[in-house]
């Protein structure tokens, strides 16, 4: 079972659309208790600020430390990756959760947000190339745990991934056919 | 170097949950059940689809967001629904239906504030302003509401300026003078909008052909919406593409 953590950023519609169109049994997480979870998705359109907040008052710091620490399967789209890192432009003085560390920068582009599809460039044998679609303001430049990146202002990590906590800027949802298959890839059966 | 492809947007103008086609909003035709015309768009390469509520209402409102959900469920890629969006709440009902975007026109020029209050609840990439111009006889453009039959008595150049600060993602350009007669988009406003501004420019209004797109992207717009060119069967979203590519203009084709 899928456990869709709803930070109350944004709304979570399209997921939830996306995952009942992949057949995927999936439960929406109203607080810490992961009974039967077997993998967390953290989707989310949204600020960095609100999402941290959220998860701050609710109990999930801890918890998804810990599930990241013991390398157990996740999946964090657009501001549920921003979210794993350690801090972030958008918000500063507000900490993440630290799983990958690095620091979440502005766009320094002509037109903000990134709003559309761009390639993906994979940095891991096994992923299909295709475009994928990007709506955001910030990103991730540089990272060791680099997964796939973008050409945008500049190369950026278009995903970011360790073990199986993976993680991606872009919206696998609202990617068409490749992003459909991409999250079959991604999600457990 | 920059990895972002520009995008074919088709539009739909919906009513009563149906496909309307027409001249001026009358005579209208049933063209169809939305989801299924969208589903086709996106099978043939479209990146984003737009529906205009022509007809929207506090009456029909059930009637859209049933097909706002049944739309959601169906595509895979971003969709925008525009028309009759009065308030913060008109918004939030269409996003939590499904909506990824939605576009305020007649709304964002009578009540600006509406833009800042969207953007700033469910964020800017939410948020699209509609901008409907028309060449004044002065050389500059101004800002028409109303399907292009009232003027807002407001310049485009500032009241787009005004739309960027207020928070809106994205800015969906239409002219009306272009619209419906297949000459083209007006590049000399669209051109210098989209070159300009800090944020995404879709242009509208005119699109008749392929070369009528290489121009647009040519000249600066991040993206064309185009409606008789597909609708009429005259082009294919995919072959378009293709076209597009082979001119030079970065485009998806993977689809």
């Amino acid at each position: 079972m899928i456990g869709v953590l709803y930070p109350n950023s944004g709304n979570i519609t399209s997921i939830r659309d996306s995952l009942q169109r992949l057949d995927r049994p999936y439960r929406i997480l109203s607080d810490t208790n992961l009974q039967g979870i077997e993998q967390i998705l953290i989707p989310g359109q949204g600020r960095f600020a609100t999402v941290m907040d959220y998860l701050d008052r609710h109990g999930w710091v801890p918890v998804l430390r810990e599930w990241c620490a013991a390398d157990k399967p996740l999946l964090g789209i657009c501001v549920g990756m921003q979210i794993l890192l350690t801090e972030s432009e958008e918000d500063p003085g507000v900490p993440g959760l630290g799983v990958f560390d690095g620091k979440v920068e502005k766009l320094q582009t002509p037109k903000t947000p990134m709003m559309g599809w761009a390639r993906v460039r994979w940095q891991q044998p096994g992923w299909d190339d295709g475009a994928a679609y990007y709506v955001n303001s910030y990103v991730v430049r540089e990272h060791p745990d680099t997964w796939g990146t973008t050409d945008y202002g500049g190369l950026f990590c278009g995903a970011i991934a360790r073990g199986n906590v993976r993680a991606v800027q872009f919206h696998p949802e609202k990617s068409g056919v490749w992003g459909k298959e991409f999250l079959n890839q991604c999600l457990i059966s | 170097m920059s990895d972002l492809l520009k995008r074919i947007i088709p539009c739909l103008d919906v009513k009563n949950g149906r496909v309307v086609k027409g001249v001026n909003f009358q005579n209208l035709r049933d063209m169809g059940d939305p989801v299924a015309l969208a589903a086709r768009y996106e099978a043939e390469g479209a990146d984003e689809v737009v529906f205009l509520d022509i007809a929207a209402s506090a009456e029909a409102r059930p009637t859209a967001l049933a097909m706002v959900r049944s739309v959601s469920r169906a595509l895979t890629i971003p969709f925008t629904l525009g028309g009759g969006l009065r308030s913060l709440a008109d918004m939030h009902a269409f996003l939590e239906a499904g909506a990824d975007k939605v576009c305020l026109n007649t709304t964002a020029v009578k009540e600006p504030e509406t833009i800042t209050q969207g953007a700033k609840h469910y964020g800017s990439q939410c948020i699209v302003v509609a901008i409907d111009v028309k060449r004044q006889p002065d050389g500059s453009w101004g800002v028409y509401t109303h399907g292009g039959r009232q003027s807002a008595e407001r310049d485009a150049v500032a009241w787009a300026h005004e739309v960027v600060e207020r928070g809106a993602g994205e800015i969906l350009l239409t002219s009306m003078d272009r619209d419906g007669t297949g000459d083209g988009f007006d590049m000399a406003i669209t051109g210098p909008l989209g070159r300009t501004l800090p944020i995404p420019v879709i242009a509208s209004g005119g699109a008749k052909t392929p070369e009528h797109l290489v121009t647009a992207f040519r000249h600066g717009a991040d993206a064309v919406l185009a409606a008789t060119m597909f609708h009429s069967g005259a082009y294919h979203v995919g072959d378009t593409k293709r076209f597009l590519k082979a001119q030079g203009i970065p485009v998806r084709l993977d689809f």
